[in-house]
């Protein structure tokens, strides 16, 4: 699933934060092992926590479960029955699972299922345990089976590889039917996670202390009701898009939270933040941060977000103890820094610190999550400070902590949408189409540029760039003895935040070398009329591939299935390119001297005027009527881009077109009425080859 | 240093064997299939073969255009016909579609050239079209010496230039003008030439162009004979002569004079440029101008100031097809009228052309003092030896 991120109007908004996932299961694990009649109330629905729920239910608990509340009733041993555990790519779930499965069903086969996104060695925290113990773990073909059983008193653990094996281990052992000593060595981050595990310990009854030395001796979980307090990992994402937008307040965090997390206030007050702490609400507001300084030793789940706001802060952030990043469900700190790469964002790795560089970023295209609901969160954060459009691939990631993430943000303003619109881009003939909704704009450029509404310099580009999105039309054919100098102005538009639409072939290779293929899109006008040949040229990884106007709208449709496409549908389109001076020629022989402004030519036995123009990069000739592809808009829901063309078409009249454009993806007019309104301006418009295919074979002379 | 290829076009069996008796290293021609020119009279699966026998033993080349720019009905049974002109060893295919370019390399023995359709006018389009591993590339006719020069250095690939014949007023592959205004596709074969046709400059609504100077912007034929060293000297591999649709006797003429100049400049021998113009005015039948060879074409590479196109009617008077020596009698294939007792100028392969005399013209058997149906099988008495696939032209001063 992709997803895009957009602002629509920023507003104040009261948001009850989504619980703990981590004290969630947690709480889950408990009341299983209480054995009684329990609540856990508001808890963090989720992935992690229905897959939780399931593997508990096949061990045999007893629960209703309501939508934000599980009500337990007991336990009833299973017997007779293979027991078959799905943990998904839940890490907390399989770690946490393990010694509970030993106690309640030792020596036994139990079937392990678990999503290929799991570390490739999950349980390597257990190497102890299993080989003190001769329990038997073993990889088969696609899944794990486990059998043994705890016949050591003494437990050794290493918290080094993560702490939730030392947090399994303690959840249960509690219910070994013999006293028993677990030994912890190594344990030094994430060690909140452990307190945590014995605070949720604790309110089920079992009161133990974090030393290296733990024993258990005839303790006992109680029958209890606990509810789940805010995650501040999600909140974090919350506070960030408020400090980038608009004030929010968020409820149901604790403030004396063990979650490592909460250190989120004290790092982005340091920083300049306004956070206000008001009873059981924190007040967010929108404000301007100096860079972050951050050590992940004890809350590593920031790492994504704060790294992705860091490019919008005014002086550089230091993260330090980045390396567990490594471990959790991607390699976030991998996935992070090439994103960062792709999207141009500058940063220093030393063995001490990462030091991320405040940026300005421009990037239009797709970046992958890797499945990573934490780097989803972080790619929302980019998609507001970028100034380009990002299209979150698997999205659905976020389902594992935060399903009801798009639902909450639109109080906030904001809209986390399936893509399933093209993107709109406008052209450029006066300043004032700036004016214009628009994902996109369209200007040529002093140089390289054929047509276009109208040409750039470079210093009005740049300028522009940093205020909208903006395709640089370089539609001009370039001539051998062009070639350096078209490098040359290459190498420097390719500094600006800005994306290319070119038709030469040769210019596409050059700018293959020098900018990301996600910033070009290639439309040759006339070249691409079949599905083969636009998915080789896409298969560089362009933005997407300009099809030709002269196709049929069905051609078009099945294109667009294959292939990222983009399509000119609303232009005066070109139909003659030349490098010839066509009309300088004629008015010389001729001696004539009219000027080329609003210049048309008409066949002498035909009544159509044609738009014709001339400059150094010879003659274009136009239809005379206006392609217009919006009476069929609801056919090219595929294309990735299309493109309202502002060539001959007056200023009011492409704003009115687009603002009708932009009304109908916003659902704010319906599809008849969307018709009928741009048929309703009184332009000359046509179908162009939509229905008619050419006749191209004519019969034998 | 491998000797230039010259390559000639063929509408059909008996032109392609004419273009290399004639002195071609290679023809190009269209199959029944994705061939532009649809009314070329194109060649079915079985005159290829044919065409590629003859060629073959000759030790010369046969290529098939299959530059149509494709649309998705286009696409069925594309690999199947590669591979069936793959197995009559057609040896390459004239193309501007990347996927076909792709197929011909993975599936074929073939070479695959890059058709003039993608507008090739620098060497970073070879650059890009490098990574399939074409062999060729045909280069735009919008490209200068000094581009051609330039690019021949860069690239590693096949260059082949257009020297003669048609030009479009356009950017090969870009021209919709003839699509638009008539539903004829000429990326597809059907170009109305449109840009040849009479317009007026409009502005506010007003004509203002007048009645006898009207603007068309069609190009006159091009003519590279005064450019060939140059491009034998900056390396390129093939030069190409447009037009498969000309006539045998257009194309024997255009074909001899270039390969009377090649093989003078290869054999050392001093250049009578004066003999290649005049062999060539012999086939000539529209005015020529320079190109782009010298940069952007000036006034005099315009069709504006020449509406009235001459042509060389009934100049191609007839082809030999045997000659027998005790008679002295030849039996002709005859293409436009003959007059008995008159001088006439003979084209061959290999020598300058002569002027020979006839003496008698016999239709079945009757003798006639002049004869006018084409295509008709006649008998001539010559003195000269003639030679099957001679052509008799009217005789013409040479300037």
């Amino acid at each position: 699933m992709n997803f895009v991120f957009t602002k629509i109007k920023t507003k104040n908004a009261i948001i009850k934060v989504p619980s703990s996932k981590s004290y969630t299961i947690r709480a889950l694990f408990c009341a299983f092992l209480s054995g009684l009649p329990c609540e856990v109330n508001n808890i963090c629905r989720g992935e992690d926590v229905d897959a939780t729920l399931k593997c508990l239910r096949k061990l045999g608990a007893k629960f209703a479960l309501y939508k934000t509340k599980v009500k337990f009733f007991g336990f009833s041993k299973i017997t007779n029955k293979k027991i078959v555990l799905n943990v998904k790519g839940s890490a907390t779930l399989f770690r946490f699972i393990i010694p509970v499965v030993l106690i309640y069903y030792p020596n036994q086969d139990i079937y392990f299922y678990v999503d290929n996104n799991l570390l490739k060695r999950p349980l390597d925290g257990y190497q102890d345990l299993f080989e003190d113990n001769k329990i038997i773990f073993k990889q088969m073909n696609g899944y794990y089976v486990l059998n043994g059983e705890i016949a050591k008193q003494e437990i050794r653990v290493d918290g080094s590889k993560s702490s939730q094996f030392v947090s399994g281990l303690l959840l249960s052992l509690v219910n070994y039917h013999k006293p028993i000593t677990l030994k912890i060595i190594n344990l030094k981050e994430s060690r909140n996670y452990v307190l945590m595990t014995l605070k949720m310990m604790e309110k089920f009854g079992v009161k133990l202390e974090l030393n290296e030395t733990i024993y258990f001796n005839n303790l006992n979980y109680l029958a209890t009701n606990v509810e789940i307090e805010g995650d501040y990992a999600n909140a974090t994402l919350l506070m960030i898009l408020a400090l980038l937008s608009n004030r929010i307040t968020l409820k149901g965090l604790n403030f004396n939270s063990l979650q490592g997390e909460q250190e989120v206030k004290k790092i982005l007050c340091k920083a300049g933040a306004s956070l206000k702490e008001k009873e059981n609400e924190l007040i967010i507001k929108k404000s301007s941060l100096n860079g972050l300084k951050v050590d992940l030793e004890n809350c590593i789940d920031l790492g994504p977000c704060l790294m992705a706001y860091a490019l919008n802060l005014k002086t550089p952030s230091r993260f330090y103890h980045y390396s567990r990043l490594k471990y959790k469900e991607s390699n976030r700190l991998d996935v992070m820094l090439n994103i960062f790469k792709k999207i141009g964002a500058k940063y220093v790795l030393t063995d001490q610190y990462l030091e991320i560089i405040p940026s300005k970023i421009f990037f239009v295209g797709v970046l992958d999550s890797y499945n990573d609901h934490r780097i989803v969160m972080a790619l929302i954060i980019l998609s507001l400070i970028n100034k380009g459009k990002i299209e979150i691939s698997n999205f659905q990631a976020i389902n594992k902590s935060f399903p009801n993430l798009p639902q909450l943000i639109s109080k906030m303003g904001f809209r986390l949408k399936e893509n399933s619109r093209p993107f709109v881009l406008t052209g450029v003939s006066v300043l004032d189409n700036f004016q214009i909704p628009s994902d996109g704009y369209v200007l040529g450029y002093e140089k390289f540029t054929s047509f276009a509404g109208k040409k750039f310099t470079f210093h009005e580009i740049q300028e522009l760039s940093f205020k909208y999105n903006i395709f640089l039309q370089l539609n001009a054919l370039v001539k051998q003895n062009e070639i350096q100098d078209l490098s040359i102005e290459i190498e420097k538009l390719s500094t600006l935040p800005i994306s290319f639409i070119v038709q030469d072939i040769g210019m596409l290779n050059i700018l293959l070398k020098k900018v990301s293929a996600s910033r070009i899109i290639f439309n040759p006008y006339t070249l691409i009329c079949n599905k083969l040949d636009a998915n080789e040229f896409s298969s560089y990884g362009l933005l997407c591939v300009g099809l030709s106007n002269e196709i049929t709208l069905n051609d078009l449709y099945q294109i667009s299935l294959v292939c990222p496409s983009f399509l000119s549908i609303f232009s005066y389109a070109p139909m003659y390119q030349s490098y010839r001076q066509n009309i300088k020629l004629y008015k010389n022989y001729y001696s004539k001297s009219f000027l080329n402004n609003n210049l048309k030519i008409k066949e002498r036995t035909r009544t159509e005027n044609y738009p014709i123009l001339e400059n150094e990069h010879g003659t274009v000739i136009f239809r005379d009527y206006i392609t217009n592809y919006l009476e069929n808009i609801e056919y090219l829901e595929n294309f990735k881009y299309v493109y309202l063309d502002s060539l001959f078409i007056k200023p009011t009249v492409l704003k009115n077109v687009a603002i009708l454009l932009s009304n109908y993806f916003k659902n704010k007019l319906s599809l008849e009425e969307f018709k009928r309104k741009i048929n309703n301006l009184g332009l000359n418009l046509q179908d162009g080859f939509m229905y008619q295919d050419s006749i191209y074979r004519e019969k034998k002379l | 240093m491998k000797k230039i290829e010259l390559l000639a076009p063929a509408g059909d069996l008996n032109r392609l064997k004419l273009a290399l008796i004639y002195g071609a290293d290679a023809v190009y021609i269209g199959g029944k299939e994705f061939s532009l020119r649809s009314h070329a009279s194109n060649f079915s699966l079985k005159d290829i073969k044919k065409g590629v026998d003859f060629a073959h033993k000759l030790e010369k080349k046969v290529y098939v255009t299959c530059n149509i720019i494709m649309h998705n009905d286009n696409l069925n049974n594309l690999e199947k016909y590669l591979k069936k002109l793959d197995n009559i060893k057609v040896d390459g295919i004239i193309t501007s579609s990347l996927a076909m370019i792709k197929l011909i390399k993975s599936q074929t023995r073939m070479e695959a050239h890059l058709s003039t359709q993608i507008s090739c006018l620098n060497s970073e389009v070879i650059n890009f079209f490098s990574r399939y591993n074409i062999d060729r590339v045909v280069l735009a006719r919008e490209c200068s010496l000094n581009d051609i020069k330039q690019i021949t250095k860069l690239s590693e690939k096949e260059i082949e230039v257009f020297i003669h014949g048609g030009m479009c007023s356009s950017y090969s592959g870009k021209c919709m003008l003839s699509n638009v205004m008539t539903r004829r596709d000429a990326n597809r074969g059907g170009c109305a030439h449109s840009c040849r046709w009479k317009y007026d400059f409009v502005k506010n609504g007003k004509v203002i162009s007048k009645e006898n100077e009207y603007f068309s912007f069609a190009s006159k034929d091009l003519c590279a004979l005064d450019y060939i060293v140059d491009l034998i000297q900056a390396g390129v591999s093939s030069l190409k002569i447009e037009g498969r649709m000309k006539s045998a006797n257009y194309l024997c003429a255009i074909i001899s004079s270039y390969r009377h100049l090649i093989d003078d400049y290869y054999n050392h021998q001093s250049l009578d440029m004066k003999l290649y113009h005049n062999l060539m005015s012999l086939g000539e039948n529209r005015h020529v101008g320079k190109g782009f060879f010298e940069g952007n074409v000036t006034i005099k590479e315009q069709e504006l100031i020449l509406s009235d196109k001459f042509v060389n009617a009934g100049d191609f008077i007839g082809i030999v097809k045997s000659y027998n020596k005790n008679k002295k009698l030849a039996t002709i294939e005859l293409k436009n009228k003959i007059i008995n007792n008159a001088s006439y100028l003979l084209l061959t392969p290999k020598q300058n052309p002569q002027i020979i005399k006839i003496s008698r013209i016999i239709y079945q058997n009757q003798e006639y003092e002049q004869y006018t149906i084409a295509n008709h099988l006649i008998r001539i008495k010559c003195d000269t030896t003639l030679k099957p696939y001679d052509i008799i032209h009217k005789l013409i001063n040479f300037e």
